[in-house]
């Protein structure tokens, strides 16, 4: 059983020493992590750092100098320490059939009922430094239910632990795989015509308390979006009801950034892949430099877990600025999450998820040397001692 | 027909000089030949420690200089490239840009893939250029089997709306163990192919003993006539008259031997299937490594039977011994193909995921005694140690698989096994993976997320400069950035490393075929 709105429990000492994941047999739980640079809440690369960690969370980010204790403190003079990665569109650990295939208006659903903790794919999400994703239930349906936010390891034993949300934003779809042939909405025009009709009831008080819940504006909304024409759709159609959505789309219309800009506050974009044409690719640059808040997704497991770092690094290949492809990785998906106070930032009082990369993560060739989760290491690369003090990974300056 | 000939090779020079002159780059590059020099830049030439500073001079194509201090020619172009980063061009080692779509067919050891090669797909040559990628290896579709000649294609622009030119022609042999089968149906695929290559050595057996049989016909032939000779001449004493009838109208069946005895410059022409036809045949009478031949495998030609009884019959009209004229075997183009391999002139090029066709793999190898290149290898990783032990090289697809997917032959695929062919010491790059044209640009991509998946003891860029020259047999042309190379190289904003960084400028064979829009508006190459 799942409590409502889950509160996490200080990680006591006992705890952190009985772990699920084998790799945590030899877990640590270090007081600071000394890094050579780390990614700043603005996205940018900010040198030396010493994080200190207390209860699982960060207590202060010093300069590395000034922290002058040696024991259980953790050093990587050539990493990069970066806030755990969130993917905002994911699918991992569910068992069996995610899509609903009867109800097309469906808020009571839920996607934490089909999670299954022991699946492989957790431990697959960590080792790429994914330390939070968004569970959301499959885009087949107008209204699909509720998002969950998980954790993707747990410093304790107990399956609550990894629970950060379990009433998530509220998922909504337009476009084709919404359509079937069996049940309504069967074409666009139809989908707009149904999602008004369920808006306006719930604005006069009828239907799913989850619904009310958002045309109240207490919860958040997300809507996928096939088409650049779907979610022109969704924005005149929650704009109108004063409702601020994120919008799920991944398109090469540049010219859609005003209107974005203007009517939600998050475009959920990826994931990219390397058979993208040039225009698609630099749509992130060209809605980003707009304005538009940008948000990265792998959608894992359809994708593998590097496709967040490989679709943030294509974006930037492509024109994106790399600090705002930072924080479409880390602090930006926090905010979908709504969550953005605990996690997706290396600053006080955050959780103490953490990633040490062996480079800067938007570079590909950088390695995820450890993670940790809630300041309890729950990864580590086999070579991240040599790795972390040898410095570049394989870089061009080793070259000789 | 001499002077014909001659007469027709004086334009083919002229062709050839034209072809040539339009072809690379400008006209007036090629007439001044104008040296290009490349100032301050920082350079990594991947064939010693970085330049932290110097000029590299291209001349004919070629680096003629390069270093911290370099002489530059009077009237050479010069593009200063302070502050940016100069390397290899990338090498995609499994590509298929320029592969039509639908070019898919049955295996034929005689294809190549550069007759399917879209010369003007420009546009998709040009995003390849935008990433840094200058050279492709191409292979050819179809399979599975031993699906013909793969090919590697410098990326430049040509004359007439073309782009692409072949740097090896006959780059590998490509062979396809079909993956994606049955068990049972990739297990006689394996067979089919040790046939082939059975059926290619009984074919050059059949050639040599073809020469030693004409050889002897030939020496009959001469013993004959000279004994003939000689009979005449106790002849002529007998009687003058006779002996010159004779020699006026001499025997059919025994010519004159010819001073030098050309094998039959019009070999009979035979249906394709004849070669078929004798590979089926020796397959069924040998069962060994099939270096031993048959008695009979010599005489298998469908002619050879008929010629025979002529002579049966014509010798007994002449009441002498039988003297038949050895036939030449039906020329078969592909066991010619497969005899290249087997002569060490191109490797075979083995697309193979799972472990047991890896084994089956090294077994062919073992059995012809052939030079192979894994390619895509999921599997190789299990393999590792008899890889090296063999010295295999292999070419990895995408480091990052969509995991969803991974099913069937690429059940096993981790994205940390190139960290391991690494380790192990194996020679090793990775291509885009040569079924999406698409992802070709993105190998250098490709190549940091193997060393972000571990992959360190040979640097990212190695991998797809240095390590897929060696691979494709052309280390002493492309891949490193030294004197004599081939001037195919990559002015970066910055470290290529850094996803930032960009591509400022391609150049292919000396000449500059991509400027980013950014470089133009700078202003340089002056």
């Amino acid at each position: 059983m799942i409590s409502q709105q889950y509160r996490r429990p200080h990680v006591h000492a006992a705890l952190a020493f009985a772990l699920f994941v084998p790799a945590l047999v030899s877990a640590q739980k270090p007081d600071a992590i000394i890094v050579g640079r780390y990614v700043a809440p603005d996205g940018t690369l900010q040198p030396g750092a010493a994080i200190l960690l207390s209860e699982g969370k960060i207590q202060s980010v010093v300069p590395a100098d000034s922290y002058d204790k040696t024991t259980n403190v953790v050093r990587h003079p050539n990493a990069v320490l970066c806030p755990g990665l969130i993917d905002v569109r994911s699918q991992i650990g569910a068992s069996d059939n995610l899509i609903e295939t009867v109800n097309a208006i469906d808020p009571g659903a839920s996607a934490i009922d089909s999670v299954n903790w022991h699946h492989r794919d957790f431990e697959t999400a960590l080792r790429a430094g994914i330390t939070t994703v968004m569970l959301t239930p499959s885009a087949n349906n107008l209204i699909s239910g509720a998002a969950a936010v998980v954790k993707t390891a747990r410093a304790s034993k107990r399956e609550g632990d990894a629970i950060l949300v379990t009433d998530g934003p509220l998922m909504f779809a337009l476009g084709s795989s919404v359509w079937s042939r069996d049940r309504a909405p069967t074409s666009r025009v139809g989908s707009l015509a149904m999602l008004r009709a369920a808006l306006d009831e719930a604005a006069g008080g009828h239907g799913h308390e989850r619904l009310l819940a958002f045309t109240k504006g207490r919860i958040d909304g997300v809507v996928v979006c096939e088409e650049a024409m779907d979610a022109s759709a969704a924005l005149r159609t929650f704009a109108e009801r004063r409702l601020s959505v994120a919008i799920a789309h991944t398109s090469d219309v540049h010219d859609l950034a005003e209107e974005l800009l203007r009517r939600c506050h998050a475009v959920i974009v990826g994931p990219y892949t390397f058979a993208d044409s040039p225009r698609k690719l630099s749509t992130a640059a060209a809605w980003s430099s707009a304005g538009v808040p940008i948000v990265f997704t792998a959608q894992m497991p359809e994708h593998a877990p590097d496709a967040l770092r490989v679709t943030a690094a294509l974006a930037v290949q492509y024109g994106m600025d790399p600090a705002k492809a930072r924080r479409a990785i880390t602090a930006l998906p926090a905010l979908v999450t709504g969550v953005p106070k605990r996690i997706g930032s290396i600053k006080e009082g955050m959780d103490a998820d953490l990633v040490v990369f062996s480079d800067d993560p938007l570079q590909l060739d950088a390695r995820v040397l450890e993670v940790y989760i809630d300041g309890v290491r729950v990864y580590r690369a086999a070579d991240a001692v040599t790795m972390s003090s040898r410095g570049k990974s394989g870089g061009l300056k080793d070259v000789r | 027909m001499r002077r014909r000939r001659a007469s027709f090779a004086v334009p083919a020079v002229v062709w050839a000089l034209a072809a040539q002159l339009a072809s690379t780059g400008s006209v007036e590059a090629q007439l001044f030949d104008r040296a290009l020099v490349i100032r301050n830049a920082r350079i990594v030439t991947m064939a010693g420690p970085v330049i932290e500073r110097g000029s590299i001079l291209i001349k004919g194509g070629r680096i003629a200089a390069i270093g911290t201090e370099v002489d530059a020619p009077f009237l050479s172009r010069t593009i200063d490239a302070e502050g940016r980063t100069v390397t290899p061009g990338l090498i995609d080692a499994w590509s298929s840009l320029g592969r039509l779509n639908g070019s898919h067919g049955s295996a034929n050891p005689t294809a190549n893939a550069w007759d399917a090669f879209d010369r003007f797909d420009r546009d998709s040559f040009r995003q390849a250029l935008r990433q840094g990628v200058t050279a492709i290896y191409v292979g050819p579709t179809g399979g599975p089997g031993i699906t013909g000649g793969g090919v590697v294609v410098r990326l430049a622009p040509e004359s007439g709306g073309k782009a692409g030119k072949l740097i090896a022609e006959h780059a590998a042999l490509a062979v396809n163990f079909g993956s994606g089968q049955t068990a049972i149906a990739r297990a006689k695929t394996y067979l089919g192919i040790r046939k082939q290559f059975r059926a290619a050595l009984n074919y050059r057996q059949a050639l040599e003993d073809y020469d030693e049989d004409l050889k002897e016909y030939v020496e009959k032939l001469e013993e004959r006539s000279k004994a003939k000779e000689k009979e005449e001449a106790e002849g002529k004493k007998e009687g003058d008259e006779e002996g010159e009838k004779e020699k006026e109208t001499p025997p059919e069946d025994s010519p004159k031997p010819k001073p030098k005895p050309e094998p039959d410059p019009k070999p009979q022409p035979k249906p394709d299937d004849d070669s078929g036809r004798l590979r089926g045949r020796t397959l069924t009478s040998s069962t060994d490594a099939g270096r031993r031949l048959d008695e009979e495998n010599g005489d298998g030609e469908g002619g050879e039977g008929g010629d025979k009884k002529e002579g049966d019959a014509e010798g007994d009209e002449e009441k002498e011994e039988e003297l038949t004229k050895p036939t030449r075997p039906t020329p078969d183009r592909a066991s010619e193909a497969l005899l290249k391999a087997i002569d060490h002139e191109l490797p075979l090029r083995i697309e193979v995921h799972r472990s047991a066709g890896i084994l089956n793999a090294l077994q062919l190898a073992e059995e012809f005694r052939l030079d192979i290149i894994l390619e895509g290898a999921t599997d190789a990783y299990l393999l590792a140690d008899k890889l090296a032990e063999a010295d295999v090289p292999v070419v990895l697809g995408p480091i990052v698989r969509t995991p969803l997917f991974e099913n069937n032959e690429y059940r096993r695929h981790t994205s940390r096994s190139a960290a391991m062919l690494d380790e192990a010491g194996i020679l090793w790059t990775t291509g885009s993976g040569g079924h999406d044209p698409r992802t070709s640009r993105f190998v250098g991509m490709n190549a940091q997320l193997a060393a972000g998946h571990g992959a360190t003891q040979t640097p990212w860029l190695a991998t797809v400069t240095t390590n897929a020259a060696r691979v494709l047999n052309l280390a002493d042309r492309i891949g490193q950035l030294r004197r004599g190379m081939d001037a195919d190289l990559v002015i970066w904003t910055g470290d290529p490393t850094d996803t930032s960084s960009t591509v400022e400028r391609t150049i292919v064979g000396g000449a500059v075929v991509y400027t980013a829009p950014s470089a133009k508006s700078r202003g340089g190459g002056s």
